[in-house]
């Protein structure tokens, strides 16, 4: 059900693009794409999400909540509500939006359009037709994320996994909190699985992080078992923590 | 060959000549040379900056961000059961057809979450 989200996502991502001609970063105006929509943007006190969308008959509304600090992250919350609208979403009940985000996640499809709207931003913000000829490194590591991070002006964290998605090299991003695996983002040719919820191995660079707070930000080879099992090969692992957050993103390299 | 316009002034004419001479041309030369290839994606991705410079002068400026208003004094006293009905009220009113939510990230909507949603469709409602 998801596979299918993010290919259509993908499509009408590159459509959206084709319509208005992004050919370079300039070009992407968030805004006044918005305001083409007949959107109008509000900034307020918003407790339990990042964002809000709110269509009527007659009005459309955005409303980013005052918490989000960061400016990439803002500009991702509102192309993600602006992509709920342009992909006519359907919505949840009310009663559903009330009940508490597990309860909710276990209705089967509840996250589907999330996916979505998630993959349609991340392919508009940081169009495969602009960068894929950068997700090809020799080596892979965080430079090109953290590269694409400053020049398209969105979270380290999306741009790692665009480079994932778009990288015809065996990698991955691993978004880790208290020892965990929070999410995982493989390329196409990974060829494992490293899932979510899943505690950190001891050999992992990340893991000296919530050991001691303390992390080698350099990317280092290690062995593949210190990530995947089943490979005898080196992995390249290269970890940045947010100390402010408590969290570690890491991007692994199999090469070959 | 040649063929020379019917009636030289008559601009579509002679672009339809240019046109058949062009067509003929490929016909006897159907690969297309290294250099006319490279005319062609000069040509195209002039063509379509052009467009995009034009698509992207139609996009409206784009407006001030506003902050949410706070809500009416009548919705602070309200449970939470019964924000939920007038939610869900207001919703009927406007035609749940009309109506579109979406959230990034919810956790579940607070009471004064509520609040604010209330405040949105009561002032579409008023045409406020």
């Amino acid at each position: 059900m998801y596979e299918q989200a993010v290919v259509d996502a993908r499509a009408a991502a590159e459509r959206f693009l084709d319509d208005r001609f992004v050919f370079r970063r300039e070009h992407i105006e968030i805004e006044r794409w918005a305001r083409e929509e007949e959107i109008d943007i509000y900034e307020g006190a918003l407790d339990g999400a990042q964002a809000q969308l709110i269509r009527t008959r007659d009005r459309r509304r955005i409303i980013l909540s005052d918490r989000i600090a960061d400016h990439g992250a803002r500009r991702f919350n509102l192309m993600h509500e602006l992509a709920h609208l342009l992909l006519k979403h359907m919505s949840a009940s009310l009663s559903l939006m009330c009940t508490p985000s597990k309860a909710r996640e276990q209705r089967r499809g509840a996250k589907v359009n999330e996916v979505s709207a998630n993959t349609f931003t991340s392919a508009v913000l940081v169009p495969a037709r602009q960068v894929s000829s950068r997700c090809n490194p020799r080596e892979v590591n965080l430079d090109v994320p953290w590269a694409l991070s400053k020049e398209y002006d969105v979270s380290i964290l999306t741009s790692a996994i665009r480079v994932t998605e778009l990288s015809p090299q065996r990698c991955a991003a691993v978004f880790s909190k208290n020892g965990k695996v929070v999410w995982c983002a493989e390329s196409d040719t990974f060829r494992h699985k490293i899932r979510r919820g899943t505690r950190l191995r001891a050999e992992a660079l990340a893991s000296c992080f919530f050991e001691d707070r303390r992390l080698d930000e350099s990317a280092r080879r290690l062995p593949a078992r210190a990530w995947v099992d089943g490979d005898n090969a080196e992995i390249v692992e290269h970890s940045t923590p947010s100390i402010e957050h408590g969290t570690v993103l890491s991007m692994l390299w199999l090469p070959n | 060959m040649t063929t020379e316009p019917k009636n030289p002034s008559d601009a579509h004419n002679v672009l339809d000549v240019i046109i058949y001479e062009a067509a003929l041309a490929g016909m006897e030369n159907p690969r297309p040379s290294p250099k006319s290839d490279a005319w062609k994606r000069e040509l195209l991705a002039d063509t379509n900056e052009r467009l995009g410079e034009m698509r992207r002068a139609l996009l409206p400026e784009a407006a001030p961000i506003r902050r949410v208003k706070p809500p009416r004094p009548g919705l602070l006293a309200m449970t939470r059961d019964a924000l939920i009905a007038l939610a869900e009220q207001l919703v009927g009113k406007h035609g749940a057809e009309h109506v579109q939510f979406a959230h990034r990230d919810l956790s579940t909507l607070s009471d004064d979450d509520l609040r604010s949603l209330i405040t949105h469709l009561e002032d579409d409602e008023s045409g406020e």
